[in-house]
């Protein structure tokens, strides 16, 4: 554990720091936490990244008759001697952080594993209750837990929940608001060694659980056949093509959908308003309104993401997939978790970076992050096509792939060199998982996460989003002459054209310093999907999709590449398709990865992207220029 | 049948073992921490994709990979 990654936060450092009291769910993963904090606190829940950690953290408000009382949601861990960045911060808010009172979560189905926290956690001193969950499936399992024996040996109340089914929260409810005034423990509990901590917990166990068989259970043969070498593998792959399919073929309609009422309901009114005062009409229509319209129309894909994420993590399904998905990433250095986002990325790369959620470990979750932007998203593909249709007709198909392969290469090498350099501690340990039971996924607590997490993107990435397409707006409107007026200049005579003439030559060593495209490349970071229109626009073509104005596209095209390369098209042209697959996607990607990771690991990762995308343009186009 | 002091990546499908020591320390508190400790009764359940083992041990299943599984020393007690 390093020390850097120790926050030593506190409660009153959080974003809901106040006077009211504060309670504490401590856990292992996997014993119906974050399911109990949502039954507690509804959608008065907000994410926090503790100081100085990127490890995110819960926090709700409860309200019980007049009673306000912050729930802080902390990250599972199986003991206070933490091993991991997530763990230590938990260690921290127990050891420093002012809590009243702390949940402690005891799995019914897993008493065994759960008592040594819990044990760790009375140790302590912090007043406590234990919340025995899972009581439903430890009775399918022929477990029973006597919560007298539980609660008088760990000299604690004992109440039994179901968060997912909503059952026993009241009698918690009524407990919370008592022992807020009256200590829960009022015996000392013995600080022990871990033996004799071990020691204590077999005593528990064999007082307290009963066990009618122990033998292999349903849930054990479904386990064979979907962590099998081949069954699981093929499961897992049905799993991602669906994945895939949902954040592309469902969300496309649907986001095509938002996007035309936008301009039906919205734009057009708007613009017809507005005519009269052009730069007014500008700034609302093509400014506000599309910088809006350009945030809502992830809404789709963001909540079709979020919604699976929920399900799998919810079902159980996740750490099968992290199982299976092992030895596949194992090359890249990342857990099997990884690739999940990873192949999402491929899709769209804005839920790709939400998807890291998926990943445990907070150095892993950044890791990954930072690698998903070099996964060629959906967006690329159009320009690849485009490029690659007018260069090389005969061999586009060869084109594209190769760039898909380098797409691939480029996050395998990344993330070892981000291991090896600013992520360093995000060591890959052998696989070591334990597995939580199947459950079927509660509507309720699925669509309050998904809910939760979407709200969180909009408010978060929205302000970003928005501001980035007025600038470009803005830029495009400010003419650089008296010649013209404001909104009603040609591009090439606009702050946009200025700033793209300038940037141009940085191009040059890479054989396309040519200012229509590198115009287009500057509004590629707004999104991909306007680097052929923006390329319509800088050509003064008034259709992209209309046959006659695509061939003077083209020929335009062809021709300025062949002037700015010196006679080298084809090799200026596979060093602006890299530069394209490696420099930032898009502003909401950025946005994604400033809500995830904070806005210093953002920017780092727009450097080290633009940079490495240039330095490979640089020698991809000096090597190639001898062949082609 | 009997056999002291075999790896638990020589155990079989189905088998079941006692945990007699971790050669690896650096994994050691990462399976005590999951139940698995000297003494601890497991079985295996089945092989996974990533070419490792899926265990029982009392309610808990976990999975580990064939270099975890080549650190642990059991005693086989039913096949």
């Amino acid at each position: 554990m390093c020390s850097s990654c120790s926050s030593g936060a506190t409660i009153h450092e959080s974003r809901l720091g106040s006077d009211v009291p504060a309670i504490a769910l401590v856990g292992r993963p996997n014993v119906g936490k974050s399911t109990l904090f949502t039954r507690l606190t509804g959608t008065h829940q907000k994410m926090a990244n503790y100081p100085a950690t990127t490890v995110e953290v819960s926090e709700g408000l409860l309200e019980i008759g007049k009673q306000k009382i912050r729930i802080i949601d902390l990250p599972g861990t199986c003991s206070l001697d933490a091993v991991s960045p997530d763990e230590q911060l938990t260690t921290d808010v127990i050891a420093h952080g002012n809590i009243d009172l702390a949940v402690v979560l005891v799995d019914a189905s897993n008493v065994a594993r759960c008592l040594y926290l819990a044990t760790e956690m009375r140790e302590s001193g912090i007043p406590m209750v234990v919340a025995v969950t899972m009581t439903d499936l430890a009775e399918r399992r022929g477990i029973t837990l006597d919560l007298e024996v539980l609660a008088r040996e760990l000299m604690a109340p004992a109440i039994a929940v179901t968060p997912r089914l909503g059952q026993g929260i009241d009698d918690l409810k009524k407990s919370l608001l008592t022992y807020l005034d009256k200590n829960p423990n009022p015996h000392e509990m013995p600080i022990r060694d871990e033996d004799e901590r071990l020691e204590f917990v077999n005593t528990i166990i064999g007082m307290a659980v009963q066990r009618k068989n122990n033998m292999r259970t349903t849930s054990d043969r479904v386990d064979q056949i979907l962590t099998g070498p081949i069954t699981g593998l093929a499961f897992l792959l049905v799993v991602l093509w669906g994945v895939f399919q949902a954040t592309t073929t469902l969300a496309t309609p649907l986001m095509d959908l938002i996007d035309s009422g936008l301009n039906t309901f919205i734009a057009a009114p708007l613009s017809a308003a507005l005519v009269g005062i052009p730069w007014l009409h500008g700034l609302v229509v093509n400014g506000i309104v599309a910088g809006v319209g350009t945030l809502l129309t992830f809404l789709p894909v963001m909540s079709i993401m979020f919604l699976i994420l929920s399900v799998l993590e919810d079902s159980g399904y996740m750490s099968r997939a992290a199982v299976v998905s092992d030895r596949i990433m194992r090359f890249a250095g990342l857990p099997g978790r990884a690739l999940l986002p990873l192949l999402v990325g491929f899709g769209c790369n804005v839920p790709a970076i939400s998807a890291t959620r998926a990943l445990p470990d907070a150095r892993h979750r950044l890791l990954t992050g930072l690698s998903v932007p070099f996964t060629a998203c959906s967006a690329r593909l159009a320009v690849y096509v485009f490029v690659a249709e007018i260069f090389f007709k005969k061999n586009a198909g060869t084109v594209i792939f190769l760039m898909y392969l380098l797409s691939i290469a480029l996050v395998v090498f990344f993330a070892l060199f981000m291991r090896l350099t600013f992520v360093r501690g995000a060591k890959r340990d052998p696989l070591f998982i334990e597995l939580p039971p199947y459950r079927l996924p509660t509507s309720q607590y699925v669509l309050t996460d998904a809910w939760i997490r979407v709200k969180g993107f909009l408010r978060e990435a929205g302000g970003i989003v928005v501001t980035t397409v007025i600038v470009v707006w803005f830029l495009m409107a400010t003419p650089t002459s008296s010649q013209y007026a404001f909104t009603e200049t040609p591009v090439e005579n606009s702050a946009y054209g200025a700033v793209s003439k300038t940037i141009s030559p940085i191009f040059e060593p890479a054989g396309f310093a040519d200012w229509h495209t590198t115009g287009a490349l500057v509004t590629g970071f707004v999104a991909k999907e306007v680097v052929i229109a923006s390329w319509g626009q800088n050509y003064a073509v008034d259709d992209v999709e209309n046959p006659v104005d695509r061939q003077r596209l083209t020929q335009q095209l062809k021709n300025d590449f062949e002037a700015s390369s010196g006679g080298h098209a084809a090799a200026a042209v596979i060093a602006f398709l890299i530069f394209l697959t490696a420099y930032t996607p898009c502003v909401a990607t950025v946005a994604a990865q400033k809500r995830e990771f904070g806005l210093k690991w953002a920017l780092t990762g727009i450097a080290i992207q633009l940079t490495l995308a240039w330095v490979l343009a640089v020698v991809a186009f000096n090597i190639l220029k001898n062949w082609l | 049948m009997y056999f002291a002091g075999m790896l638990l990546n020589q155990l079989a499908r189905g088998n079941t073992a006692i945990v007699l020591s971790f050669s690896d320390e650096l994994f050691c508190q990462q399976l005590r921490r999951a139940g698995l400790r000297a003494g601890t009764e497991i079985t295996v359940l089945s092989r996974t994709a990533s070419r490792g083992y899926l265990l029982k041990i009392d309610d808990t299943r976990i999975a580990i990979s064939r270099k975890v599984a080549a650190d642990i020393t059991c005693e086989l007690i039913a096949a």
